[in-house]
């Protein structure tokens, strides 16, 4: 499954912080563990109908750095900062190599807690406070001289920065990179989506009868992303290949319903793995965007069943977001480490139970971890405004 | 490392206080008088109202820059053309008014159709079923330099196979309260239709060719740690191409942007600088303004256009105005 006429990418290194605690082997153990339950939100001013998220522990989130630039910081950089070393550290990326190491990172939201800090209290006019600084906080705190970029794609960033981020390893222009997302609690992100009627106040559960919609969460998901020559010739073993990573852009007129028919996403797919050389009967799990809205659950099932048509045995199907809530810019890239771990070590975590819906016509399968049978794991990664991204990621000769 | 990608620059759309044609972006204007935008003659047309004011300037910018390409860009396949767009705050007022609504009466008085531009990456997408662009939909949103880093994403992808064409620019509107920013802030939008440097003549006209490389410096660099990072860049940067006659840096009163003009000073020679001060926050847009300009009406010389955030971010961008390509 691989190409010899370009420069291939591999994962070398992965870290994580979020509701299931700190550090990318807590992540892993709390999926096959069943993942998390959402709580309410203990914000002021929640004057809104679904008030809960998946929310990262207190003790898992760190106190540190407290500001940049003169900007106080809140907990989604701080979490990414962790997420990112640990990363570096998990790839073998000691501290002074990573200066030729560009940061590239899916943010939608970032430092948005400050600010509605600040709305909250009636305090002052601020020094100014951006969004998306969270990629220079974590090139400060890595210590990279290698370029900084946020990408505000919404909750499709994570599947937009991994493909930005492959472009430049296939291209020459950097032998790894630290690609990674990290969001944080949002009042208007929360009340934003309640408005329009797309979260459930109880728990997200994609594909199910009766889904009412997404149920948000924080957190931060890094992974170090290396060319396969650079990454053997330093003896670094990779959790797994990204083969590929596509866009689309259904170009709906609607602003926040997909294409009904999913032809865009169909198309991101198939060239996704056209791309990486994986035939869709090589696919062993696919991790779908499956947010547990009513709409999107159903037009990306109906597209699963059109790529996978002449597959005899189709792949079982992990719903992610029922285990640990939609990360929204941070989402693809969770989707990322629990593809590159299914890849590694070879477990599908079960799926929480649902009643599924029969327009979900997806193999969800429930009755505990499944081993991968197939090498590849195929992830999509959507957002609002129909912008998609699939990824591939295959088994790349396991991990210790 | 290998070069960055290069892009040739086919349209230039332009949409600013006192800036409504690409050859005026290298004006810099005040504040901005309340109806600059003459909707009726910007973006005439059905279904515009109600789009928050950011969006407005980016169809309009985007409609102008594809009026240079003919029926060329338009007869492209869909799944072949693309949108980056760089922003800061192109969302942040209604950020801000929506967060004052959930705090004073709840969400169920926040208007659903203004929803979804909380999201950057709406304002990019609103150009997709505007003008049919399924290759993909992308947001730059790193503080100063998201403008430029729109046009290297744009290059990375075209390099990449990704599309044949993209609308590559930034769009700004003023800062949200809660960001402060002050008075000095970026509005408006440009856009460049931007090809592969290696693709078939896309249509009669060419603007120039452009090139982008992005570095780190930190919050608060020495000039020396700055020459360590971006002596390399200028040096891979003036090693080929015609003579670099022009330096234009966008830069802001931080930490960051002073040592990177004392940086400047010592490397620039003999060359012309027009050193652009604005106040950290003040968006993405400037520095993309010098880009369109340098294109549309500087003299046919090759520039850089050099911006810094308060945060770390440097974005250099070179570029080569043809000689022959100005209308």
């Amino acid at each position: 499954m691989t190409r010899p006429d370009r420069r291939r990418a591999v994962l070398t290194g992965l870290g994580a912080v979020s509701c299931l605690g700190a550090g990318v082997d807590a992540y892993g153990i709390g999926l096959l563990a069943g993942g998390a339950a959402p709580h309410d939100v203990d914000l002021p001013h929640m004057n809104m109908r679904a008030k809960r998220m998946y929310l990262t522990p207190p003790s898992a989130i760190p106190v540190e750095p407290v500001a940049h630039a003169g900007i106080p910081l809140g907990p989604a950089p701080r979490m990414a900062v962790a997420a990112a070393r640990e990363a570096l550290a998990d790839a073998g990326i000691g501290d002074g190599e990573a200066a030729r190491v560009p940061v590239v990172m899916g943010v939608e939201m970032g430092n948005a807690s400050v600010q509605e800090e600040q709305r909250a209290s009636g305090g002052g006019t601020p020094r100014w406070t951006p969004l998306a600084v969270t990629a220079a906080v974590v090139a400060e705190a890595v210590g990279s001289r290698a370029g900084a970029s946020g990408i505000g794609n919404a909750c499709a960033a994570g599947g937009y920065a991994l493909g930005v981020a492959l472009d430049m390893i296939r291209a020459g222009e950097a032998d790894v990179v630290l690609v990674g997302g990290a969001e944080g609690v949002t009042r208007v992100g929360m009340a934003g989506f309640d408005r329009i009627r797309v979260t459930d106040p109880d728990r997200c559960r994609p594909f199910a009868r009766d889904r009412a919609g997404t149920v948000f969460a924080d957190g931060a998901a890094f992974a170090v992303l290396e060319s396969a020559d650079h990454a053997a010739a330093r003896g670094a073993w990779p959790y797994a290949e990204l083969g590929a990573a596509v866009w689309s852009c259904d170009s709906y007129h609607h602003p926040t319903a997909p294409e009904p028919d999913g032809v865009q996403l169909v198309r991101a797919m198939r060239d996704a793995l056209a791309d990486a050389g994986v035939r869709p009967d090589q696919v062993g799990c696919v991790l779908p965007h499956a947010t547990g809205t009513l709409v999107n659950d159903a037009v990306e099932s109906r597209a699963l069943r059109r790529v996978f048509a002449d597959v005899p045995d189709r792949p079982p199907v992990f719903a992610l977001k029922a285990l640990i809530g939609h990360g929204s810019g941070t989402a693809g890239m969770f989707a990322c480490l629990a593809g590159a771990l299914i890849a590694s070590h070879g477990r599908i975590p079960a799926n929480a139970p649902v009643d599924q819906d029969p327009e979900c016509d997806v193999w969800l399968p429930q009755d505990g971890p499944l081993a991968l049978t197939r090498p590849a794991v195929l992830v999509n990664s959507c957002a609002t405004g129909g912008i998609n991204a699939s990824f591939v990621l295959s088994y790349a000769g396991g991990r210790a | 490392m290998s070069a960055p990608a290069r892009l040739r620059v086919v349209g230039l759309g332009m949409t600013a206080p006192g800036a409504l044609r690409p050859e005026h972006a290298l004006e810099l204007h005040g504040e901005a008088p309340p109806d600059w935008f003459d909707a009726e003659v910007l973006l005439p047309g059905r279904g515009y109202r109600k789009l928050p004011p950011g969006c407005r300037y980016l169809l309009a910018a985007a409609r102008s820059a594809l009026a240079d390409t003919g029926a060329w860009f338009a007869d492209l396949p869909a799944q072949e053309k693309a949108a980056v767009i760089g922003g800061n705050n192109a969302g942040a007022t209604l950020q801000d008014d929506f967060d004052h609504t959930v705090i004073a009466t709840g969400a169920a008085d926040l208007s659903p159709a203004r929803v979804p531009y909380m999201a950057l990456s709406m304002f990019a997408g609103r150009l997709a079923p505007e003008h049919g662009l399924r290759a993909f939909s992308l947001a730059a949103n790193s503080p100063a330099v998201a403008g430029l880093e729109a046009l290297q994403t744009a290059a990375r992808a075209l390099a990449a196979g990704r599309a044949t064409a993209v609308l590559a620019g930034a769009v700004e509107d003023r800062p949200a309260q809660a960001q402060g920013g002050g008075a000095a802030h970026d509005v408006g939008a440009a856009v460049l239709v931007c090809v592969s440097e290696g693709a078939p003549a896309a249509g009669e006209l060419v603007y120039g060719h452009c090139s982008v490389r992005g570095a780190f410096v930190g919050e608060a660099p020495g000039v020396p740690e700055v020459s360590d990072v971006l002596d390399p860049l200028w040096k891979d940067l003036a090693a080929e191409g015609p003579p670099l006659a022009r330096i234009d840096a966008v830069l802001d009163d931080s930490p960051a942007g002073e040592a990177v003009a004392a940086w400047l000073t010592a490397r620039a020679g003999d060359r012309a600088i027009t050193a652009v001060a604005r106040p950290p926050g003040s968006g993405s847009l400037a520095p993309l303004r010098r880009v369109v300009g340098r294109l549309a009406a500087g003299p046919p010389e090759r520039a850089v256009v050099l911006a810094v955030s308060a945060h770390g971010h440097v974005a250099m961008a070179d570029v080569v105005p043809s000689a022959s390509g100005v209308p």
